[in-house]
């Protein structure tokens, strides 16, 4: 009895241990459970976050950016509807910006006839439940549609929605950048929202704070692009009217220019040496301005990309040679000299335009003249058959420049050292000559040894 | 007088111009004969003005320089006339669309002097 006893004892405390096992092991499997699905909604969210990383990454357009994330977020946290708005603080509006449905909230919306990016949501601070997100910038959920449609959806409407069970709960999400509002992020679903665990609320969040840096992105990256937009827009405005007011001060310059040759030229009879020299300068001025709208119709031309290139082989031999002998007359009025070698006396054959190349080496020659008060310039054309190259170089012995001159001396209305002395000129020849240059697939650059020690500008042009 | 014995239409709607090219082209020995626009230039050859050149400006009001030596063409009017453009559009293409209407030259007005456009002119008809 006593062994019976003794068994039979046994057999229960077997029994207690066994319950008290069955129990402990039902918690541990309840907690591994619980564990698994805080897991596996961990992950979804992490899959999700993802997934909007790379649409924020990758889209650069906010109004596209925001039609992926909502479509992704419904998708993936199974909703109804997912939609951003945009709030217009002036306004006090909330503007729909995107949305996103399921399929069957989309076919009673459909049936219903109206859609919720159509609704404009306007007077904002006259509806408490929506004034108390923006304004504490706080997350709102309702199971009553009418805390944020009444008076802008139909009760019929409102009622069929929750009939249908679409739309049980909405949330509500601001999008705070910088502690400025720019939107909400709302959700619809068909369950409560004690239904949520806490794992699923904190992912909804992670989501709207990711929506908010992509919104955030891409807004500064369109505002970005408008400026730009605008800046282009300008830019062609000042184009435009450079050419016009060109072309309009053309004709007085040819009436200006035409009569002074012909008072020079003794058309309206004889005039005194003191007189001609007057007029002389006013002739010699008109030229210069008459220079300078070339020129500004040249880089109007160049900005619009409207220079026409007419491309042939000539012999850049010849060029140099008549520009030579054309600028010889102005350089000796100086009492400068100006010398020419070449290789050897055949044709400089280059592909390229001529009247264009031609402005390109009158451009430098008479710049070297002009910034030089005496000595000489020095003209040379070197031939190199290995590289097909043939190079021109203008030695003068002028004013020379320093070194951050020469970084900057081909830039637009760059006067080098003549902004400092009285050198007349636009600032424009070189900048033109470089444009040319670089259009015919050249090189110009200058050298020198530094302020008043001349210098020496180079022009490399393909041979044929 | 290098233009003695020859006659020269300008067309120019600037009365300002007309008159500085009439007034160099008749010092220069030519029979002038000018008009403000193209409509008058047209009218002054239907009555009979056959001239050994035609300098004419482009840009016009009401019909510009182009179209009026289309008009001239067509209507045959002065069949062995020189026709030269005398304009401030100096663009390539400008210069193209003359050619291929068949004018002798075209000179960009405001880089060249009233004397350089006679000698240009007399080297035309030379």
């Amino acid at each position: 009895m006593a062994k019976k006893d003794i068994k039979s004892s046994n057999t229960t405390d077997n029994q207690n241990h066994s319950d008290h096992d069955d129990s402990y092991l039902h918690k541990i499997n309840e907690e591994v459970y619980k564990r698994n699905m805080e897991l596996a909604v961990l992950n979804k969210t992490l899959s999700l976050l993802r997934k909007l990383y790379q649409i924020s990454l990758q889209t650069l357009l906010p109004s596209i950016a925001a039609e992926k994330m909502v479509g992704i977020i419904r998708e993936d946290l199974n909703m109804e509807t997912a939609g951003v708005f945009i709030f217009e603080e002036q306004a006090d509006t909330l503007t729909p910006f995107s949305f996103s449905k399921s399929k069957r909230l989309f076919d009673t919306l459909k049936k219903l006839s109206f859609k919720f990016r159509d609704i404009k949501i306007s007077n904002v601070s006259s509806r408490p439940f929506l004034q108390k997100i923006i304004k504490d910038k706080t997350f709102g959920v309702t199971e009553n549609l009418n805390d944020i449609w009444s008076g802008l959806i139909n009760e019929s409407n409102l009622k069929a929605l929750k009939e249908e069970d679409h739309l049980r709960t909405m949330m509500f999400f601001p999008l705070v950048n910088e502690n400025k509002v720019l939107g909400i992020l709302i959700l619809g679903f068909n369950r409560d929202y004690k239904t949520l665990n806490e794992h699923e609320k904190d992912s909804i969040k992670s989501c709207a704070d990711v929506i908010v840096v992509a919104l955030d992105k891409a807004y500064l990256y369109k505002n970005l692009q408008d400026a730009n937009e605008k800046l282009k827009s300008l830019d062609r405005l000042k184009t435009e009217f450079l050419s016009l007011a060109s072309h309009q001060l053309r004709s007085p310059l040819t009436a200006i220019k035409g009569y002074t040759s012909m008072l020079l030229g003794g058309d309206f009879g004889d005039i005194n040496e003191k007189q001609k020299e007057a007029v002389d300068r006013v002739f010699e001025s008109t030229n210069h301005l008459v220079k300078t709208v070339d020129d500004l119709l040249n880089v109007s031309k160049i900005e619009q990309g409207g220079m026409q290139y007419i491309m042939a082989p000539f012999d850049m031999r010849k060029i140099v040679m008549d520009i030579s002998a054309d600028l010889s007359i102005v350089a000796e009025r100086k009492g400068l000299k100006i010398s020419f070698s070449s290789d050897d006396a055949h044709s400089y054959p280059v592909k390229g335009d001529l009247e264009k190349i031609r402005n390109v080496v009158l451009n430098l020659i008479d710049n070297s003249i002009k910034y030089t008060k005496e000595g000489s310039l020095a003209l040379r054309l070197i031939r190199n058959n290995e590289l097909k190259k043939i190079l021109l170089t203008i030695t003068d012995t002028g004013m020379g420049m320093t070194e951050d001159t020469k970084k900057t001396l081909f830039h637009k209305f760059s006067r080098g050292e003549g902004g400092k002395v009285n050198v007349g000129g636009s600032g424009l020849g070189l900048y033109l000559a470089k444009q040319i240059v670089d259009m015919h697939k050249g090189h110009v650059w200058v050298e020198s040894p530094g302020l008043g020690k001349g210098s020496t500008f180079f022009l490399e042009l393909d041979t044929v | 007088m290098p233009g003695k014995d020859k006659k020269i239409l300008i067309v120019d709607d600037d009365s300002l111009i007309l008159d500085m090219y009439s007034l160099k082209f008749t010092n220069s020995g030519f029979e002038v004969e000018s008009a403000l626009s193209a409509v008058q230039a047209l009218k002054k050859l239907r009555c009979g003005f056959t001239p050994d050149v035609i300098l004419a400006d482009i840009m016009m009001p009401e019909m510009d320089g182009l179209e009026m030596l289309t008009a001239i063409r067509k209507e045959g009017l002065v069949k062995g006339a020189l026709r030269v453009i005398l304009s401030n559009k100096g663009e390539k293409s400008d210069i193209e669309q003359g050619k291929q209407m068949g004018v002798s030259a075209y000179i960009v007005k405001s880089n060249s002097t009233p004397a350089e456009v006679v000698e240009q002119v007399m080297n035309l008809l030379n």
